[in-house]
């Protein structure tokens, strides 16, 4: 890991609002994130967590009904809020690229895969076509694939992997300095979700390229990232380097998460459920939205009044836990 | 007393594809001489990746496809021998939990419509009233309390872990003895899979209902069949099998293996240290075509000539059963290498 920690994209305080018919949810809450140069950032968080409206707030593409009411989102040091469209196109795919959830069904079904490269090389900036087949080619061996059987496939000549590892060469067609990719290997099967990551863990030793993934299973996380963010109905809870997160949580909804997780090598008996279910986003506990949930809290450790900031307790490993200390492992 | 199901060469053939203008309907062979047998409340995992023919297998078992070969006896007899009083013994006796559980509700009828209908169907309740009150034991039986809150809503109104227990509910309202769970946590959040497989668990020792588990994650099949069994699949043939315990400390076929290896380990120290995939290469075979002799041989990085030729039977080998010519000649397993 490098010790120059430079964030190259920053949110600072987002919130991202969605009106619906009678109410208002808050999909993210107040959320602050540096993402550092040159590192694999995982971003952990069940359904509703908010990592995926998070993710969207960065690339200023939060679909209405939602708004991104407050906060800023810094590349570099410039408000990707207030990019113009031109800014935008420029900014998208080209400095930051996104691998979007269910990529595979983001392949245009009716054109090969050969045009969908040169769309997305034509979409921001003239390139001549040989150049950019001949890049398309050098990514697809990249990712593992036969270059020109896969050009001339439509996507459903190709399987799940096949699709998803496209994807990957596709987002990597302008060299972006950052990949944001969404639950990259949930549809996945096992062993090609083992694939998809040694090639992005390559990806990112061989070209240097920073990336965050989100995703709802922190067990994939483990062996790749070099830190965790973990989000918990709509805020960030902890925030750490991957030793941190995994052996010295500091968030009991972290250590519930980690202990939930069914896995080959632990004791099976040590395994325990996180009682209850995330809060109704429409509807939240008005003091710390995991109390309900928590062991802490319901042993008498907490009053669970407060909503909890995320401050630094340690060098670099954040909590909104006030009650870190008792967490244990 | 015969076994309370027993897989007896079991073969599932698609036809399909062929068309006005094409000729020659291709075949696809998804499941391919399966035999398995299941006792009286055991758990028994059925482990594959996508195209295994895991599915189609619960399928089978249910009833809702007819093998095109080979036999499914419950109880001792022929599932398609059966015929009125013991038909409707079969059918009630072997119940079904689906993976997608929004899809497996009718989202236009209540729950008490949708769980109402089965047990009167049965007879089980003989009114509405006595339907209802017997819904409310499963609903509370299931963690969904209190049940008068559940049964007026449409399926919409739940979480995805509160209709997976209903669709459990829903399984042992007909007070089977067997439960097919086809991927029943995969889209359930993380932190209540494990609430749900303890459920259940909880069903298996207090019922004594057998459980056939089928999924792709070899981590959650080892939590709910701990005490029970594994079948490990690959392109429509059982390749390893036996005692859960057992295959997991001593996994022979390298199928096995490469599964293995590929399972995310949420120990970042363990799994920095975990050695790359032992596979030739990423894709599965064709169904419609798969390859002679042993299936797994075009990925196999230990496969030799005999592979290419000869399909290896499933046979004993370190106390279970494993269907691989080398298996006593392949390295051992071992976690992580020394490092």
């Amino acid at each position: 890991m490098d010790n120059t920690k430079e964030p190259i994209m920053q949110a600072r305080n987002v919130t991202v609002d969605f009106r619906l018919p009678s109410r208002m949810l808050r999909a993210v809450d107040d959320v602050s994130l540096d993402v550092q140069r040159g590192e694999i950032l995982g971003v952990v968080g069940e359904s509703g967590s908010g990592k995926s409206t998070l993710a969207s707030a960065m690339l200023n593409v939060v679909s209405v009904p939602g708004r991104i009411s407050a906060g800023q989102v810094l590349f570099k040091g410039q408000n990707v809020l207030t990019f113009s469209e031109e800014d935008l196109r420029d900014f998208r795919w080209r400095e930051v690229a996104m691998v979007f959830q269910a990529a595979q069904n983001s392949l245009n079904p009716v054109l090969k895969i050969r045009e969908q490269f040169l769309d997305t090389a034509s979409a921001h900036g003239n390139r001549p076509k040989d150049q950019v087949l001949s890049k398309a080619r050098e990514l697809l061996r990249y990712v593992r694939l036969e270059p020109d059987q896969v050009l001339d496939s439509y996507p459903h000549q190709l399987s799940g992997g096949m699709k998803q590892r496209t994807i990957m060469a596709l987002s990597l067609l302008l060299d972006p300095e950052i990949l944001i990719l969404d639950e990259p290997t949930t549809a996945l099967d096992v062993i090609t979700q083992a694939y998809v990551m040694n090639i992005m863990r390559k990806a990112h030793d061989d070209l240097g390229i920073t990336m965050v993934f989100l995703t709802h299973d922190v067990c994939i996380m483990a062996k790749i990232a070099d830190r965790i963010a973990v989000m918990y109905a709509g805020q960030m809870v902890e925030l750490g380097s991957v030793d941190d997160i995994f052996y010295r949580p500091f968030h009991a909804y972290t250590r519930g998460l980690i202990n939930a997780a069914p896995s080959l090598t632990d004791d099976v008996r040590l395994r325990r459920a996180i009682p209850g279910s995330p809060p109704d986003l429409t509807d939240l506990p008005a003091g710390c939205r995991f109390a309900p949930r928590c062991r802490i809290y319901a042993e008498g450790g907490c009053p669970g009044d407060e909503k909890g900031e995320l401050m630094e307790v340690e060098r670099g490993h954040y909590t909104a836990c006030y009650q870190w200390k008792k967490v244990g492992r | 007393m015969p076994p309370l199901l027993e897989l007896d060469h079991l073969e599932m053939v698609f036809r399909g594809g062929g068309g006005l203008l094409r000729r020659g309907a291709r075949r696809v062979g998804a499941v391919a001489g399966v035999s398995l047998q299941l006792e009286q409340g055991e758990i028994l995992a059925v482990v594959g990746e996508s195209g295994c023919g895991k599915t189609t297998v619960g399928k089978m078992i249910t009833g809702l496809y007819k093998p095109t070969g080979g036999r499914i006896l419950y109880k001792g007899a022929d599932i398609h021998t059966l015929k009125g009083e013991a038909f409707a013994t079969y059918r009630k006796g072997v119940q079904m939990v689906h993976q997608d559980s929004y899809a497996a509700l009718n989202p236009a009828r209540t729950i008490f419509q949708s769980l109402g209908d089965p047990i009167l169907h049965y007879r089980l309740a003989r009114n509405p009233g006595q339907a209802r009150e017997r819904l409310a034991e499963l609903l509370t039986l299931v963690g969904l309390a209190p049940p008068q809150q559940f049964l007026d809503k449409y399926p919409h109104q739940l979480s995805g872990g509160q209709r997976q227990r209903l669709l459990l509910a829903r399984a042992l309202s007909l007070h089977p003895d067997l439960i097919v769970a086809d991927e029943p946590v995969s889209m359930v959040d993380v932190s209540l899979r494990i609430s749900l497989l303890d459920l259940m668990g909880e069903m298996n020792r207090r019922f004594n209902i057998a459980f056939i588990y089928i999924t792709h994650d070899l981590a959650t099949a080892r939590y709910i069949a701990s005490h029970g069994r594994i079948a490990v699949m690959y392109p429509g043939k059982v390749v390893e099998t036996g005692n859960l315990s057992q295959v997991m400390a001593t996994p022979r076929h390298p199928y096995l293996q490469a599964l293995l290896a590929a399972v995310p380990i949420p120990d970042p120290r363990v799994a920095r240290h975990m050695r790359e995939l032992p596979l030739k290469s990423l894709e599965m075979p064709d169904p419609a075509n798969p390859p002679p002799g042993c299936r797994f041989h075009p990925r196999c990085p230990f496969a030799e000539t005999v592979c290419e030729h000869d399909e290896p039977p499933l046979r004993a080998s370190d106390g279970h059963l494993v269907a691989c010519h080398l298996a006593e000649r392949i390295p051992r397993w071992e976690w992580a290498p020394q490092s």
